[in-house]
């Protein structure tokens, strides 16, 4: 078959995207589980996290192996790689966040809570935009344009959680928590919106790719 | 002789590498290195399995007098000189046209029967060529754009095939460029008589592919780059409408130069995203040379030519 290692390359990209997802949205469930302080789900969860992120990584070795024994041409084997490992960098931040409330075990007031799993829930869920752009893009089934669409969505989820982040950040330093407290909390709000800015930059490479194939 | 032939090989591949890798080098597809290797393996294949068709037209096509083995040696050093000066001023100028030049001015020092008509010809050629392969590679490049536009699935593997698609049209030009330019620079030689010519189609191959190896990026560069930046669509049909252009002459049996279509069809392609996306720099700069090289070549051959006589 022609273009058998490249058919591949695709095929392996679509099954990464898929479990990077469930890794993401095992870590939203933990941060849910951990924020309504059922702490036992949320370690079952967030190990589950870890061994997704584990076997994300391994499909991520086989697609750069595959490319480097020679599926396509150096300069697409190069966007597709980035491509790849900015899309890791997205469930690295996930498990991250899943390690930073399991790990550190943040103390947050009941009034903090909502805007806490809507800023969480909001930056992780920046990755349904930016799966959609990628398997629009690959599979080739949607027009080129749909999948710029999708890779511009995610910047204007990212926009909406930074306005989260900033209105939650203020309501951070407002309460009368101490200033101690406070940093760690405004610690754990950065961590949790590293998945949003990560997905943005995946998004915007993603966008590069597309363009560089536009006519 | 056969350093002189060897000289004007190893410029042909020194400047003429660009017409067929010069838009996959520039748009990132391969690094010049493997280019320039592709380049050789089919410059040398097509020298040696059909250079002997062109070998015979060189030497007897403009001048139809016999030519001694000083003006032979002399058409062939001046020529090749002001050729390895445009590639050192990274201009793509045609090795046909300064073969042209250098065996005119030996023709007029000799005094020598010269076909006017045919040169004619040819001198109209190298302006209408890169015209026509320019309005080509326009239009051909608006017809891609639109049926591309028709697929859905533009995707990264459509861009492979493409990619691919450039490349192997890139190796089939150095096939033909070995083919074509094999003759050219030992084309003079075989008249002689004293070599056998698939001998010397072999040595006028690898004098091409040693060219191409060794000072082939400095014109590639200006091909690929300089003169517009490309895509790899961009540099398929920049690659594919100078193929057809140069084609399209041969059924017309009109002699077209390779440097000269494919600058014409990289501005065609380029004129797509504006004019303003070409460097006028390059282009006047290329013009010149275009000017200058057959020109130069041709006095430099006379002016020689005569001294040498006097002196001697």
């Amino acid at each position: 078959m022609i273009f058998k290692k490249e058919k591949e390359v695709i095929g392996m990209i679509i099954k990464y995207v898929d479990v990077a997802e469930e890794c993401l949205l095992t870590a939203e469930n933990a941060i849910q589980s951990y924020i309504n302080d059922n702490i036992k789900d949320a370690k079952v969860l967030a190990r589950k996290t870890r061994e997704l992120e584990s076997e994300a990584d391994l499909i991520r070795y086989g697609i750069r192996d595959k490319l480097y024994s020679g599926a396509y041409l150096p300069l697409l084997r190069e966007d597709i790689y980035k491509l790849v490992e900015s899309i890791d960098k997205v469930a690295n931040a996930a498990e991250a966040c899943c390690d930073f409330f399991l790990n550190q075990r943040p103390v947050m007031p009941d009034d903090l809570k909502p805007p806490f799993w809507e800023a969480t829930q909001k930056s992780l869920d920046t990755f349904i935009p930016l799966k959609n752009a990628v398997l629009c893009f690959l599979k080739g089934e949607c027009p080129i344009e749909v999948a710029r669409q999708h890779a511009k969505e995610v910047g204007l989820h990212e926009s909406e959680v930074d306005k989260l982040e900033w209105d939650l950040t203020k309501a951070i330093f407002i309460s009368d928590q101490d200033y101690s407290h406070k940093l760690h909390l405004k610690h754990c709000l950065d961590v949790i919106v590293e998945v949003s800015d990560r997905a943005e930059d995946a998004a915007d490479h993603l966008a590069l790719t597309i363009l560089k194939s536009s006519f | 002789m056969l350093a002189a032939g060897s000289y004007v090989g190893w410029n042909i591949g020194a400047n003429d590498t660009a017409n067929c890798i010069g838009t996959t080098v520039g748009c990132g597809l391969l690094p010049f290195r493997r280019a320039a290797i592709l380049v050789a393996i089919f410059a040398i294949l097509g020298g040696l399995l059909q250079g002997h068709h062109v070998m015979d037209t060189v030497g007897k096509g403009i001048v139809k007098d016999e030519l001694s083995i000083l003006a032979v040696f002399l058409a062939l050093i001046c020529s090749g000189i002001f050729v390895t000066l445009a590639t050192f001023f990274r201009i793509p100028t045609s090795t046909s046209q300064a073969i042209v030049g250098g065996v005119m001015g030996i023709g007029l020092a000799l005094d020598a029967r010269i076909d006017y008509a045919k040169l004619i010809r040819i001198a109209e050629s190298w302006v209408i060529c890169p015209i026509l392969v320019m309005v080509l590679a326009f239009v051909l490049y608006h017809l891609l754009t639109r049926l591309l536009h028709r697929i859905v699935s533009r995707n990264i593997l459509v861009q492979n095939y493409i990619g691919w698609l450039a490349i192997l049209s890139g190796c089939y030009v150095a096939y033909s460029m070995g083919a074509n330019n094999a003759g050219n620079a030992v084309g003079p030689i075989a008249n002689l008589g004293i070599i056998h010519p698939t001998v010397l189609l072999a040595i006028g191959g690898v004098a091409i592919a040693v060219g191409a190896i060794t000072y082939g990026k400095r014109v590639a560069d200006t091909v690929g780059k300089g003169i517009t930046p490309l895509d790899i669509p961009g540099a398929f049909v920049a690659q594919i409408a100078s193929a057809f252009g140069m084609h399209l002459f041969s059924i017309f049996g009109i002699p077209v130069s390779t440097s000269s279509a494919i600058v014409g069809a990289v501005v065609g392609v380029g004129l797509v995203k504006g004019a303003r996306s070409i460097s006028q720099k390059t282009i006047w700069t290329i013009l010149i040379g275009w000017v200058l090289t057959p020109f130069l070549a041709a006095l430099s051959a006379y002016t020689i030519y005569n001294l040498l006589n006097l002196v001697f």
